[in-house]
């Protein structure tokens, strides 16, 4: 039974992050400043999530594509934070916030290949992205929170950025035990109770991409019309 | 000391774990989000109460201008323009009595007065068209809109409904009549149009109007920032307390539509 909800789940999230792709498709033009990468990042997540259920029901090994996904949905996401925390503004001689990009991708690599096994988990590389990712998502709420309080002009694509960044939060936040203990579940566990945690797993990503998708077609904002009533 | 957990154990750790962490990011996301809304609604108050002050400001300088313009008109009408009409019989009769005696310097003058005289009822018009208060907002603005026809640069298209059984409120009408002006202006000097549409419909208890054009178009945001024009027609609606709908885009032209209540 817990399979076939896996399975549905994975059906689910693809078609999911199909319409995301559709949104951002559709209102390219109007979200490519702010969120480039987050249409980048959707189609990466088709690509993975595609190969990933395809090796899957082909019973093959598909750890791998975790290892490849981690990599790259890290790189792609810190880019779009990158973007809207203007964190180029914080580089001295050095663009460290861009090092440190290089950094964790580094090890991230690293990882992959000497410390953790390619086609096991990769609970390293994910506890720490659920960490950089957590902590950038906050980052964003203080700089919001500090836009309002210092009442700078108000913009309603902003509102968009704020959903994307709840659900990166979500996400991450939700996701960080189950790969912390990752390799626990799939070694030590009964396989009905870590597909239990999968499913988890499974909800918080259609939560997350059901997010992307209203925060995308909200910072995609309608054509400005001014009116009011006095 | 080695602390080992049974598999039941840790599936309900990591499952309380996974709970605990997404409750705590969705309860920090909620404060955010009640803390924000609670802090926009407070900084909307303080911005309300300062725009209600702007508002009254405006209110009693729009009065004033319409006012001084109303004084100035009359008194251009009433004592200028009557004291040249005098001028102007005086100087007919002097160049009757003197025949051909300087007849040329006298129709120089009584040319240079007809001028003077027209001259004066235009300024007078402008500042207060007599149509508008003799015959409402219609005829004055289908005044405006027959001189602008005629000069075959723009194609104004007028309709308008009149249920008012004739009632007129001045000060919203004069109001009115001075945004149709100032949209009519901008699509003149900046617009480049070759057609206009302008709908005027009044009756008893609200009254609309409708303005398009196919001109150049401009950016909403910008206008609104450093559009003189723009802001003055915004000004004269908030004067009105009428609702309103503005919107353009760069090559596609402008539509403004407001409505008031009488």
């Amino acid at each position: 039974m817990t399979g076939i909800i896996l399975k549905f789940i994975a059906i689910l999230i693809i078609m999911l992050i199909l319409v995301v792709i559709a949104v951002c498709w559709k209102n390219f033009k109007q979200i490519k400043k702010e969120a480039f990468f987050i249409v980048l990042f959707s189609v990466l997540a088709l690509l993975v999530q595609v190969a990933s259920t395809t090796l899957s029901w082909l019973k093959m090994n598909n750890m791998w594509v975790l290892h490849v996904y981690t990599a790259g949905e890290f790189v792609l996401l810190y880019l779009f934070y990158y973007q809207v925390l203007h964190l180029g503004e914080l580089k001295t001689r050095l663009n460290w916030p861009l090092l440190f990009l290089v950094a964790v991708f580094g090890f991230m690599v690293y990882s992959s290949i000497y410390i953790e096994t390619i086609n096991g988990f990769n609970p390293m590389s994910r506890t720490l992205e659920c960490l950089i990712m957590c902590a950038l998502s906050v980052f964003f709420y203080i700089k919001e929170i500090r836009a309002v309080a210092h009442f700078e002009s108000y913009d309603p694509r902003r509102e968009g950025l704020l959903l994307i960044n709840t659900g990166i939060l979500l996400l991450f936040s939700g996701q960080f035990f189950i790969y912390l203990m990752s390799n626990y579940m799939f070694y030590e566990m009964d396989n009905s109770q870590s597909r239990i945690l999968w499913i988890f797993n499974g909800v918080l990503n259609l939560l997350f991409y059901s997010i992307l998708i209203v925060g995308i077609w909200k910072l995609a904002s309608p054509k400005k019309n001014f009116s009011g009533l006095y | 000391m080695e602390i080992s957990f049974t598999k039941e154990e840790l599936f309900w750790l990591i499952l309380a774990g996974s709970f605990f962490t997404l409750f705590m990011s969705t309860g920090f996301a909620l404060l955010y989000f009640f803390y924000r809304k609670r802090l926009t609604d407070q900084l909307l108050k303080t911005s309300e109460i300062e725009l209600q002050k702007k508002s009254e400001l405006l209110e009693s300088q729009i009065r004033g201008q319409d006012s001084e313009r109303e004084k100035i008109a009359r008194a251009i009408h009433d004592e200028i323009s009557s004291k040249l009409a005098i001028l102007q019989i005086s100087i007919e009769h002097l160049k009757r009595i003197n025949l051909e005696k300087n007849r040329e310097e006298t129709d120089l003058i009584v040319e240079i007065i007809e001028k003077l005289i027209a001259s004066t009822e235009s300024i007078s018009h402008g500042l207060l068209p007599p149509d508008l208060e003799h015959a409402g907002l219609i005829s004055a603005v289908n005044g405006v809109v027959e001189v602008l026809n005629k000069t075959g640069e723009l194609a104004i298209d007028y309709t308008w409904i009149d249920l008012s059984d004739g009632q007129h409120i001045k000060e919203t009408e004069l109001g009115i009549y001075r945004i149709i002006h100032e949209l009519m202006h901008n699509t003149i000097k900046y617009a480049n149009a070759r057609n206009v549409r302008l709908n005027i419909e009044l009756n008893r208890t609200s009254l609309a109007i409708s303005y398009s054009d196919d001109g150049a178009g401009f950016n909403m945001e910008e206008a609104m920032n450093n559009g003189l024009g723009i802001r003055s027609i915004l000004s004269r609606v908030q004067f009105l307390n009428a609702s309103y709908n503005f919107h353009s885009e760069p090559g596609k032209g402008m539509e403004f539509n407001l409505k008031k209540i009488r």
